[in-house]
């Protein structure tokens, strides 16, 4: 039986990315029943789990067991592999595109998911990839549950979930309010996404990185990539304004790793970015689709599938600090340090998911950032040098946050990695036992994998190897190509060119370095002796939290500048405030005293928008 | 079967050459410019330039010792940094293309490579926890971490002016079509490459450099000093061969004889370009970037500003077409 099927009449266009084979028409796939049963089978063991908390040992490869089966019917289902059981006959409740291959990094994070919140959390992103429009959105609301670990947080959703509301109002009248869906799916994605203008680092700012945020991250990816088409001045006025916001974005999450308290806050930060980059792409898609430019839609499409593969690098940052964490306690950049001694192995591990999210070669963030690059490069442009020049500004923004996005990692490497403990319990950390690091590999390898051979990734996820050969023929050709074809990376031959050098390298220390070296306790340089879990033996001078933050704001503007700016600034915003509140209660002098609940509220503006989507689909 | 391992062989050949050459030159480079920077600065003394050599070789002779905290870190760091940095040496052509791995020679790898071997260096001034390198490392780092956006901007900005982005490709179409169309774009750019990425470009980069190496001993203390030249000498390269591509060659050993002359010319240009280059990054420190005189930001607004510049330029230059 062939699952793959023409695409319906009504939902043409469905898909933002594009299938592998340039100018193909876009498909959508057919949920089998097996992958259905699947999902149903995975989600009850999560139930169990979550009710049974003592089963953990037991219940845990067997929900990873089931995870992987997954993962495999999604590949099979994706490449048009017959499977047995017949298709969903509820074609509006599973509706798979292209996107259905998102189950496969899915299942590898749910896979090695440990919590409850983190599975949960999965199984509402399996829902979400699935799952037709209305259930994309009943799903995606359910990871912003999971995501939310206190009321107050999930209070701060609201206008998510009521985005989500429209977006599957409005996907279900298709053709009527299309050039509104890329603002409600920016709207309903920015709880997913991490995204957020905002410098704050406060705790309600800025939630600690679990595997749920990956899962997030995916749901997220699938609602993006199953926008609807809208018209072209729409898509390309929407497309510039989200690949400028997406630069903002990249920019303050990278801020905000910088300045996070703790490690886990830190991920989350860089794991913005990467949402940055994911509202980036779908801008890009959009101005392509808009444009009509297969080679960069298709060259869009396959960076989006990269990204995909880079949330394995959030994988194994999070299945290391879960490890750090029980060995080291708690992961506060004010308490942790020299963890590079204590637990070399672990560190290793953690040092080369942070690599990965970096952006330097030669792992699978520098393939991205290429790609990225040679995608701005070929962005239709409006001609003359007024057109040109936003693009150079958007390339400096996002150029100034992968700046600090790296400066947010030195940190990080300064401060847990390197140095001397500070405190006892740190002191007291070592590397986890063997079956620990074992798992901590496991979850490292598809990773390293990805990065060596990203083209083989592309064509397990949609056959969109290189652009000329899809599906597995594309396995022969691992270069990633630029959208005109004219450059091209080659990852692999990277990756060994790195490790040859590297390897002679070792050589020559191994053979000029035979005199072993003398390691001592410590310098002292005159002060008094410390306790071993006192760092850098002058508080004001270590490199604690905060510190490169100042730097970098002493280097784009002087202290006392800053001190004046920031005073102006809070005094007009107290100001402003004064304002509309005397105006406001001029105005709503009528109302004093009767104060409107906010459920209230957000019910009464869902039905004015629900009325509004009506009134225009009848237009 | 015979021309195509022959090919493989001279490949080879020439990369040992190329390797050996730049491995052997960049503490000289870096002794020349350092005199040249003090005779700008008003100080008359014969050049030396095996001082460097000196000082690295009297540096690996002493006795290793390290800090048991982040003993593991300082003893690989370096090492590290050593190995990026001669990896990137092994992609910015010197006097010939056809190298292997001339393909991966893109100007991202290079600045990533490169801009890995100066983090790892900073690593290395944070691994024992002291304050006066672990800071110095963070201000380091704050001052060399502007060359990210400067090295974005040149991407795209080479990316309009090569076919495929590659030095290896910009040294083919220099030899097959007129550069000087392009020629002020590039030169921009190897300006905004050479402010963002030399540190011997700032004084007070270069004392920051010191003090974060000041407490390392031995052979680490050496390799780590030796990555320090080897970075500078690359930065310097692939400005050369961006503002220079015509004095690299295209070598045919087999087909033509004499071309083995002109690689010794290719390489007689190098050398006569490097030292060029060395007075200009010496100006450079002297003239432009005076250490303590200017705001910290200085050097990475004036580079933003040549990489914005550049593309400014050839976008005009395309819209006057």
């Amino acid at each position: 039986m062939e699952y793959r099927a023409a695409t319906p009449q009504g939902a043409a266009g469905r898909d933002l990315i594009p299938p592998g084979q340039p100018g193909a028409s876009r498909r959508a796939i057919i949920i089998p029943v097996i992958l259905v049963v699947a999902l149903l089978v995975v989600g009850l063991a999560t139930a169990l789990r979550a009710s049974l908390p003592g089963q953990e040992r037991r219940a845990g490869p067997v929900l990873a067991a089931g995870w992987l089966v997954v993962c495999g019917l999604a590949v099979a289902c994706s490449h048009g592999c017959a499977l047995p059981g017949g298709v969903v006959a509820w074609s509006g409740v599973f509706a798979g595109g292209s996107d259905v291959v998102l189950l496969v990094p899915l299942g590898l994070v749910a896979a090695l998911a440990r919590t409850p919140r983190d599975g949960s959390a999965s199984l509402g992103a399996a829902l979400v990839v699935s799952g037709g429009s209305v259930v994309s959105s009943i799903g995606a609301g359910w990871v912003l549950l999971a995501l939310c670990r206190t009321p107050q947080a999930g209070r701060r959703h609201a206008p998510d979930m009521m985005a989500l509301l429209l977006l599957a109002a409005g996907s279900r009248l298709p053709g009527q309010v299309d050039y509104l869906l890329p603002g409600l799916c920016w709207l309903a994605t920015r709880g997913l996404l991490g995204l957020s203008l905002s410098l704050r680092v406060a705790p309600r700012g800025l939630r600690p990185f679990h595997m749920a945020d990956i899962a997030a991250m995916i749901a997220a990816m699938s609602l993006w990539a199953r926008l609807p088409a809208g018209t072209a001045v729409a898509d390309m006025r929407w497309g510039g304004v989200l690949i400028v916001a997406g630069c903002l974005f990249y920019m303050t999450a990278s801020w905000r790793a910088l300045r996070a308290p703790d490690a886990r806050r830190v991920l989350t930060g860089l794991a913005g970015g990467t949402g940055a980059i994911i509202i980036m792409l779908a801008g890009l898609m959009l101005l392509a689709r808009a444009d009509d430019l297969p080679g960069m839609a298709g060259c869009a499409g396959r960076t989006y599938m990269l990204v995909a593969g880079l949330l394995l690098a959030g994988v194994l940052a999070a299945r290391a600090l879960d490890v750090m964490e029980r060995e080291a306690g708690a992961l506060s950049l004010l308490r942790l340090g020299g963890l590079g001694v204590l637990m070399p192995r672990l560190s290793a591990l953690f040092a080369l998911a942070l690599l990965a999210e970096s952006g330097l070669p030669p792992l699978l963030g520098f393939s991205i950032i290429w790609m990225l690059l040679r995608l701005l490069a070929s962005m239709p442009h409006a001609g003359g040098l007024a057109g040109e020049v936003p693009l150079l500004l958007a390339l400096a923004v996002l150029g100034v946050g992968w700046a600090v996005r790296m400066l947010a990692l030195v940190r990080i490497v300064a401060v847990m990695l390197c140095g001397r403990p500070r405190t006892p319990r740190g002191a007291g950390a070592a590397d986890p036992p063997v079956r620990d690091q074992w798992a901590v590999l496991v979850a490292g390898l598809p990773i390293v994998l990805v990065s060596i051979w990203p083209g083989w990734w592309l064509a397990l996820m949609q056959g969109a190897g290189s652009g000329a050969a899809g599906g597995w023929a594309g396995l022969a050709v691992v270069a990633l190509t630029s959208p005109d074809g004219g450059a091209a990376l080659h990852p692999a031959r990277l990756c060994l060119f790195v490790a040859l050098v590297g390897g002679v390298v070792a050589v020559v220390r191994w053979l000029a370095c035979r005199t072993p070296t003398r390691q001592v306790a410590g310098w002292q340089q005159g002060a008094p002796v410390v306790p071993p879990w006192m760092v850098f033996g002058d508080p004001l001078t270590q490199v604690g939290p905060g510190n490169p933050a100042r730097m970098l704001l002493d280097m784009a503007v002087a202290a006392p500048a800053r001190r004046r700016f920031v005073r102006d600034y809070a005094r007009s915003l107290w100001q402003g405030r004064r304002l509309v509140l005397a105006g406001a209660g001029r105005v709503a002098g009528a109302w004093r005293g009767r104060r409107l609940a906010g459920p209230v509220v957000l019910v009464v503006a869902c039905v004015l928008a629900l009325m509004f989507i009506a009134w225009q689909g009848q237009g | 079967m015979a021309p195509f391992l022959a090919a493989h062989m001279q490949a080879l050949l020439l990369a040992g050459w190329h390797m050996a050459l730049v491995a052997l030159m960049a503490p000289v480079w870096i002794a020349l410019l350092r005199w040249m920077a003090a005779c700008m600065e008003g100080e008359r003394r014969p050049p030396d330039p095996l001082a460097h050599w000196r000082v690295l070789r009297h540096a690996w002779r002493q006795p290793g010792v390290r800090s048991a905290a982040g003993a593991q870190v300082t003893a690989v760091a370096p090492w590290l940094g050593l190995a990026a940095a001669l990896a990137a040496a092994g992609l910015v052509p010197s006097f010939c293309i056809g190298l292997p791995g001339s393909d991966l020679s893109d100007l991202l790898i290079v600045g990533g490579l490169l801009e890995m071997a100066f983090l790892a260096l900073v690593v290395t001034a944070l691994a024992a926890g002291l304050a006066r390198p672990g800071h110095a490392g963070l201000k380091a780092a704050c001052l060399g971490i502007m060359i990210q956006p400067v090295l974005l901007l040149v991407c795209v900005v080479l990316g309009l002016c090569l076919p495929d982005g590659t030095l290896a490709g910009l040294v083919r179409q220099a030899h097959v079509a007129d550069m000087n169309v392009v020629r002020v774009p590039l030169a921009l750019v190897a300006a905004a490459l050479v402010l963002a990425g030399v540190e011997e470009s700032d004084g007070t980069a270069l004392r920051l450099f010191a003090t974060m190496l000041e407490d390392l001993a031995g052979p680490d203390r050496a390799v780590a000093l030796y990555a320090r030249d080897l970075l500078a000498v690359v930065w310097m390269m692939l400005a050369r061969d961006l503002v220079w591509p015509e004095g690299i060659v295209e070598p045919d050993l087999m087909a033509r004889s004499w071309r083995g002359v002109s690689l010794l010319g290719a390489m007689g240009l190098w050398a006569g370009h490097m030292l060029l280059a060395c007075g200009c990054v010496a100006g450079l420190r002297v003239f432009v970037v005076s250490a303590g005189r200017q705001h910290a930001g200085w050097r990475a607004g004036l580079a933003l500003l040549c990489a914005l510049m550049a593309g400014v330029l050839l976008f005009a230059g395309r819209g006057a077409d």
